[in-house]
């Protein structure tokens, strides 16, 4: 059995329909059993919380197999799932008062456009997004994009990014703000100097 | 205007993880131009593919070793509120003892016989009408999709299929590419008008799936499609 692929095993259990007792499917978690657990453990930094997390995760996915459809691996799959189980865990603890997510203090202000509809607010997102792919480095903007996008606490980015830096994903989020208020900085100088001029004159 | 932390997080623009495992190294089909030029522009889809990647090859550091190992001692491949506590008939049959179950088997067999015998007298014999065409019919098991399929320039109106045999009724469903159902309908023939509320959820690069189920007059599933793929794709003058 440990040499059939993970497609295989699936296929093999639906058409076995062995129910609850399936070996395929027994094969096919063990797998990944310590994928999940090691990511719900970066994610929570606490093996009892993680434990629990695991084991929701690999429930959902053994209640779900039904609906993979193989249009993908079925890692991927199962990354979405545990993804997914981790971040409504957060979310969930959040909203029971728990400790809050960090939130980013003032950021540059991109003021690009005076058309206030939602042509204007898609391109300036679809620009403020190249602006800082062109400003922050690589780890910064997965630091970013995971603290400031997904809410997830900066000692979780640390251990899910593997970063082995001293203070960890907070070195990045002060370097990338030092970065993204120095180029507002030079962003709203390039575009006062028009009006000065037409003042001066 | 929107605030600067939207641009760390994905929208609907973004290609799905799915999409995504198409960069990693190891993947077996090519990438779509449009993801990969999405992606390198877009810090929240490189986070999301980082990610991806980590959990693909994630192995313990020397620091998360003992956390693991005291984990995986507990945990089980298929959680314990899923395995079925044995059923109360089962029970039953152990509990009877040897003798009475060899008793309650064999009239059992009896009964199932004498049934049958029954069922058969009453029976008239039924003419066998298939003239050699029911071989075609159990080895045509799939419904087979018509339209709409991979990426489409405008929203769909219809979507079409081809007649499956012995058929009454088909059944519509469309669903996220996690298998969430977002819709279903039912209808007789051989097309079915798009929702309003699947053109609404047919966000521009997002994509949904939809499949046909054929069902007999007593609505029992005889057949069913593979998930079709749909991507609205708005062609965007240059």
């Amino acid at each position: 059995m440990q040499q059939l692929s993970d497609e295989e095993l699936i296929q093999r259990s639906r058409a076995a329909q062995l129910g609850a007792q399936d070996p395929y499917i027994n094969e096919l978690l063990s797998r990944y059993r310590q994928r999940v657990s090691l990511w719900c453990l970066r994610y929570t930094g606490d093996r009892e919380e993680a434990l629990d997390l695991a084991q929701d995760a690999l429930t959902q996915a053994w209640r779900r197999l039904e609906s993979f459809e193989g249009m993908s691996r079925f890692s991927t799959w199962l990354y979405t799932i545990t993804r997914n189980t981790c971040l409504n865990s957060l979310r969930s603890r959040d909203a029971r008062g728990g400790e809050p997510a960090e939130l980013p203090e003032e950021l540059p202000d991109l003021r690009i456009s005076p058309l206030d509809d939602e042509l204007a607010r898609a391109a300036q997102l679809e620009m403020a997004r190249r602006w800082v792919t062109e400003i922050l480095d690589q780890t910064e903007q997965r630091v970013f994009a995971m603290h400031f996008g997904d809410e997830i606490p900066l000692d979780a980015v640390t251990r899910l990014l593997g970063l082995r830096n001293a203070s960890g994903a907070k070195a990045y989020v002060v370097s990338g703000r030092r970065k993204l208020a120095e180029a507002a900085r030079r962003w709203r100088a390039r575009c006062d100097r028009p009006a000065a001029f037409a003042a001066a004159q | 205007m929107p605030p600067l932390s939207e641009a760390f997080r994905r929208g609907p623009q973004c290609p799905d993880v799915y999409d995504l495992e198409l960069l990693l190294p190891d993947a077996d089909r090519p990438v779509p131009e449009r993801v990969r030029h999405h992606v390198y522009q877009c810090s929240a889809c490189q986070k999301e593919l980082a990610l991806l990647a980590r959990f693909q090859l994630s192995t313990p550091g020397p620091d998360e070793r003992a956390n693991l190992e005291w984990m995986e001692q507990r945990i089980s491949s298929l959680p314990d509120a899923e395995k079925s506590p044995i059923p109360w008939w089962r029970v039953l049959f152990i509990a009877m003892g040897p003798v009475r179950r060899w008793l309650l088997l064999i009239s059992a067999i009896v009964a199932i016989v004498s049934g049958a015998l029954q069922l058969r007298r009453l029976r008239e014999p039924a003419p066998d009408v298939t003239m050699g065409r029911r071989s075609n019919a159990i080895r045509d098991t799939r419904v087979e999709l018509i339209a709409p399929a991979g990426e489409l320039t405008e929203l769909p109106q219809k979507l079409q299929w081809a007649a499956f045999a012995g058929a009454a009724r088909y059944r519509v469903t469309v669903s996220d590419v996690d298998g969430v159902e977002l819709w279903h309908g039912e209808t007789s023939s051989l097309s079915i008008d798009v929702p309003a509320a699947v053109k609404a959820d047919l966000l521009p690069n997002k994509t949904l799936l939809w499949r046909v189920h054929a069902l007999d007059p007593d609505g029992v599933r005889i057949a069913y499609s593979s998930p079709q793929k749909i991507v609205y794709v708005p062609d965007v003058p240059r």
